[in-house]
């Protein structure tokens, strides 16, 4: 007879069972599997509406470019986005793991999701990781209590701030906003402003490029504008293509062949049914 | 005692000791050109680690007549490269011949010491910026503690590549005014005060042009910390973090 098991409780705080076996993998000279980085320029900024939070759009795998239009503002709730820096797939898995966290919560509670449940979710899963879960996150929306905008570290630490930028284009960005960010921007101006931080993300970084994306959240209604600038058009030597006219080069022989093929009609048995 | 000795191959039995790290340091120098000459700006403090030792330091000065040299990085060996090119402009100047040495002539020879001595591996560890007028000609150039130098019209060191030159590429022209040069200067200056943190709020611009060198007294910038989400970060979420 089958002897099941018994559920035991799950046991509280961190679990080292694999520690040793890891341990011992690597000194047997186990290559750990490279990961894609988004080596990116992220940036946030409060306005006098709500948020907006823009993204460049290079994925890079060291020094290549993985992905040329990748999407890096992710969908949290109607209300929150979150835009992810460092590992691809870590902040793919911790936004889509948060963002249905937080529709069960939606439907638990009967309520509109709030930006710090969001957050709060995100951190206890990253600090339980250790840092491990390479993702660093500008995560920004505007629920009952107002507009908010918090940065998300690996580690698990948050900030709260009125302009915030991460990834490696992050000082490029960060030198446009302290320059010119003032609070209670209109749409406009908050648009022109963040495709400013991008746009100097993307050329003097060399981790990011491509294009720009932007999404605004405001109280009830928000725009995603994917690929809202093009800053890096592709570019061909003539406009107006390549046109060969005959005489160009000298022919030396003609062969035509014909593609028409004779086939030999065999006496065979019909096939069997 | 000879455990630590042991440790830094550097420190060898015959007593020679190349630079392993720097000790007391410089942060970034921004240099651009402008309508007249160029115009240089530095702030004034030296760091021991993470401890502001020296609040007070000159990091920008004039070389002859038609350069001016700003420098990040080890401060002693700053003082070095200023004695080497003291004996250089006093050679120039004994030979009497109306003739003085230009930017393009002092780049090239501060380029050539840097590179030498990192060949020994013994480097000067600084990053330096050359900037001067001669015969309307204005010159604006770089070198690094490796030997690596090049000329262009805006360069800045150490913090200042990554925060001030994207602010540089964006805004400057080639006809700024003096006073238009001195707000794209201290635009770049108040985000490196914010976002470096071994940089202080107190500055030194200096110019220099056909007429001659100008090396303002030390100021500091006013910086704006008023936003209403430094207010009270934790609003709406009470004991979180």
């Amino acid at each position: 007879m089958v002897k099941t098991s018994i559920n035991a409780p799950t046991k509280g705080g961190f679990n080292f069972d694999l520690c040793q076996r890891n341990e011992m993998l690597l000194k047997k000279g186990m290559q750990l599997p490279t990961f894609r980085k988004t080596g990116t320029t992220i940036v946030g900024i409060v306005f006098q509406d709500g948020v907006i939070l823009g993204a460049d759009t290079r994925a890079t795998e060291g020094p290549i470019v993985a992905d040329k239009n990748c999407e890096k503002i992710h969908y949290m709730a109607p209300n929150i986005y979150c835009c992810g820096a460092g590992t691809a797939a870590d902040t793919e898995a911790v936004t889509d793991m948060v963002s249905s966290q937080l529709q069960l919560h939606c439907y638990a509670t009967g309520r509109e999701s709030r930006v710090v449940t969001a957050l709060t979710l995100l951190k206890s899963h990253l600090f339980s990781y250790q840092g491990h879960v390479s993702a660093a996150l500008v995560l920004g929306g505007v629920d009952i209590s107002g507009p908010h905008l918090h940065t998300v570290y690996p580690h698990g630490s948050t900030d709260t701030l009125p302009f915030a930028t991460m990834g490696s284009g992050s000082l490029a960005a960060m030198a446009v906003f302290e320059s010119k960010f003032r609070e209670g921007l209109t749409k406009d101006e908050g648009i022109q402003l963040l495709c400013e931080a991008i746009c100097s993300g993307i050329f003097n970084d060399l981790g990011s490029g491509s294009n720009v994306d932007v999404c605004i959240i405001t109280k009830g209604h928000t725009e995603y504008l994917r690929n809202h600038q093009l800053p890096n058009p592709r570019t061909y030597v003539s406009s107006r293509g390549y046109n060969f006219v005959k005489g160009h080069t000298e022919v030396l022989s003609t062969k035509i062949t014909p593609l028409k093929s004779k086939a030999e009609a065999a006496l065979v048995d019909a096939m069997e049914e | 005692m000879e455990a630590l000795a042991m440790k830094d191959s550097a420190i060898s039995q015959n007593g020679t000791e190349r630079t392993l790290y720097p000790y007391v340091t410089g942060t970034s120098v921004i240099g651009m050109k402008y309508k007249d000459g160029i115009i240089m700006a530095a702030d004034t403090g030296g760091s021991y680690g993470s401890t502001l030792r020296y609040k007070s330091l000159e990091r920008i000065k004039s070389i002859g007549k038609h350069s001016l040299l700003g420098a990040s990085g080890e401060i002693s060996d700053f003082q070095e490269l200023l004695r080497y090119l003291d004996e250089l402009v006093l050679y120039d100047n004994m030979w009497d011949d109306g003739n003085s040495l230009g930017p393009k002539e002092v780049h090239n020879y501060l380029t050539r010491v840097m590179y030498n001595r990192r060949n020994k591996f013994n480097p000067l560890w600084n990053s330096l910026v050359l900037g001067g007028v001669k015969n309307g000609q204005k010159y604006l150039g770089m070198v690094s503690m490796i030997g690596t130098h090049f000329e262009d019209n805006h360069v800045a060191t150490g913090f200042g590549n990554h925060l001030a030159r994207p602010i540089l590429r964006a805004e400057w022209r080639e006809d700024l005014s003096f006073e238009e040069a001195v707000k794209l200067m201290e635009k770049c200056l108040l985000v490196l005060l914010y976002r470096d943190r071994s940089a202080i709020n107190k500055f030194q611009i200096a110019k220099i042009t056909e007429e001659g060198v100008t090396i303002s007294q030390p100021y500091a910038l006013k910086t704006h910390w008023g936003f209403s989400a430094f207010q009270n970060p934790s609003k709406g979420a009470e004991g979180s973090w």
